[in-house]
């Protein structure tokens, strides 16, 4: 009586947590189904075997019948095994089962994943490697930058002082074109030349000094810039050390999760 | 047309005065000035120009003018023809000589004459200083005595003046 093997039905469905569905047929129909959590077939109790089924199969070759269905079919691959009974040497049936083949698919291709991923890993590090040592080479043009500032600004002092001497030599001039048009004015009808003369030497002076005060300006202008540089330097150099910071804490944890990756691996070799 | 005459204008403080060109004989920058014991408040001290000696008068002491801060301090040495009798004045800044005929006097309230008259240029008016007024006995007395305010002395000059004019 093919009835007698309903009990090993319910105990193969229970040894794999009732994940894979177990399947017991006479020569014709299921005659009882225990519908796995993860294949769902759409197959019934009195129901004529597929021809497309294992189980028809099996019947139909008297030997057990393995088959791997792609997860192209349902979605998920599985596999299907169907075992003929025999009572008395004469087939009276058959039990199968489809199970999930997905932890196996999972388990070959695990080593490669954590292979990958301590390859990836690996990656990362030397990226995150990288961009340390920019960081550092950033950090080095701040600072030489700043250095760079700092001699435009003596430069501008240096500027300042020579604009200082030219207003001094107009300032002078000035009072030269001044003391010359006093004397042209003293030698009356006969210093008028003269007087043209002096009074180009005050325009020439106060032209110059003109200019010098204009130099100053640009001078003023130029350190005002210099000492924004100066701020504006300061504050990505701020910037930068917090990237280094963070790309140190990134390479610790880069460094941990190596050593998960390597655990990993040994783990799923052990499966 | 009035003829035209040279000036040399300088800074008093914040404001412009003229001087007769003529009267004066050279302009230098500031040098050390010696102060001189016993000598009014308007008197900086001496100081020595070349060969010479040049007593230098500070006329703000006298007219509570605050100092400019900006352009370029002078001293303006007057004409003189008594070697030994050199006045230089301190002036806060020289702007430039100016040539002009638009000359107008002024009502003579200003104190002991020192102005007299006035330059009229485009957007101002400028005072002209008269130096040989500036160094009268009667002035010089004034501008050593302590008082900065209107005398009694003016106002009797002044009332004498209205007397003539009624």
């Amino acid at each position: 009586m093919i009835q007698n093997y309903m009990q090993m039905v319910d105990m193969i469905f229970d040894t794999d947590s009732g994940k894979t569905s177990v399947w017991l047929f006479d020569l014709e129909k299921f005659i009882y189904i225990r519908m796995g959590s993860v294949i769902n077939l759409p197959l019934k109790i009195d129901q004529p075997l597929p021809t497309t089924t294992t189980s028809y199969e099996c019947l139909q070759t008297g030997q057990k019948v393995i088959r791997t269905v792609g997860a192209e079919v349902l979605g998920i691959a599985y596999t299907g095994v169907a075992y003929p009974i025999k009572e008395n040497g004469v087939i009276i049936g058959g039990i199968a089962t489809t199970g999930s083949t997905e932890r196996e698919r999972a388990l070959a291709i695990l080593p490669s994943l954590s292979k990958n991923l301590s390859e990836s890993l690996q990656q990362v590090s030397a990226a995150v490697e990288n961009i340390a040592s920019s960081a550092q080479v950033l950090s080095d043009a701040e600072i030489a930058l700043s250095v760079q500032s700092e001699e435009v600004n003596d430069k501008a002092q240096q500027m300042e002082e020579v604009v200082e001497y030219i207003n001094s030599v107009a300032s002078d001039t000035k009072v030269l074109g001044l003391n010359a048009s006093i004397e042209a004015a003293r030698a009356g009808e006969v210093g008028r030349g003269f007087a043209v003369v002096a009074s180009e030497i005050r325009a020439m002076a106060i032209s110059s000094a003109t200019s010098a005060k204009d130099i100053r300006k640009i001078i003023v202008g130029i350190q005002g810039l210099v000492s924004k540089m100066t701020v504006e330097l300061e504050k990505s150099g701020g910037h930068t050390q917090e990237v280094s910071a963070a790309i140190e804490e990134i390479g610790v944890t880069i460094e941990s999760l190596t050593g998960a990756a390597v655990e990993l691996a040994a783990l799923s070799a052990k499966i | 047309m009035d003829e035209m005459r040279q000036f040399i204008q300088f800074k008093l403080g914040p404001e412009d005065y003229a001087m007769e060109m003529s009267c004066i004989r050279e302009i230098i920058k500031p040098m050390n000035v010696i102060q001189l014991l016993g000598a009014p408040k308007f008197v900086q001290g001496i100081a020595k120009v070349r060969d010479g000696m040049v007593t230098i008068i500070d006329l703000r002491k006298k007219f509570v003018i605050t100092p400019a801060s900006e352009g370029e301090p002078r001293i303006m040495i007057f004409e003189s023809t008594n070697e030994t009798e050199r006045i230089g004045m301190w002036v806060d800044d020289v702007v430039e000589i100016l040539e002009s005929n638009s000359i107008q006097p002024i009502p003579t309230i200003i104190h002991h004459g020192i102005i007299k008259e006035v330059i009229r240029t485009k957007d101002h008016i400028i005072p002209i200083l008269d130096i040989k007024q500036l160094f009268t006995n009667e002035v010089m007395t004034w501008l050593g005595s302590g008082d900065t305010e209107i005398t009694d002395e003016l106002t009797a000059v002044q009332d004498e003046k209205n007397v003539r004019r009624n």
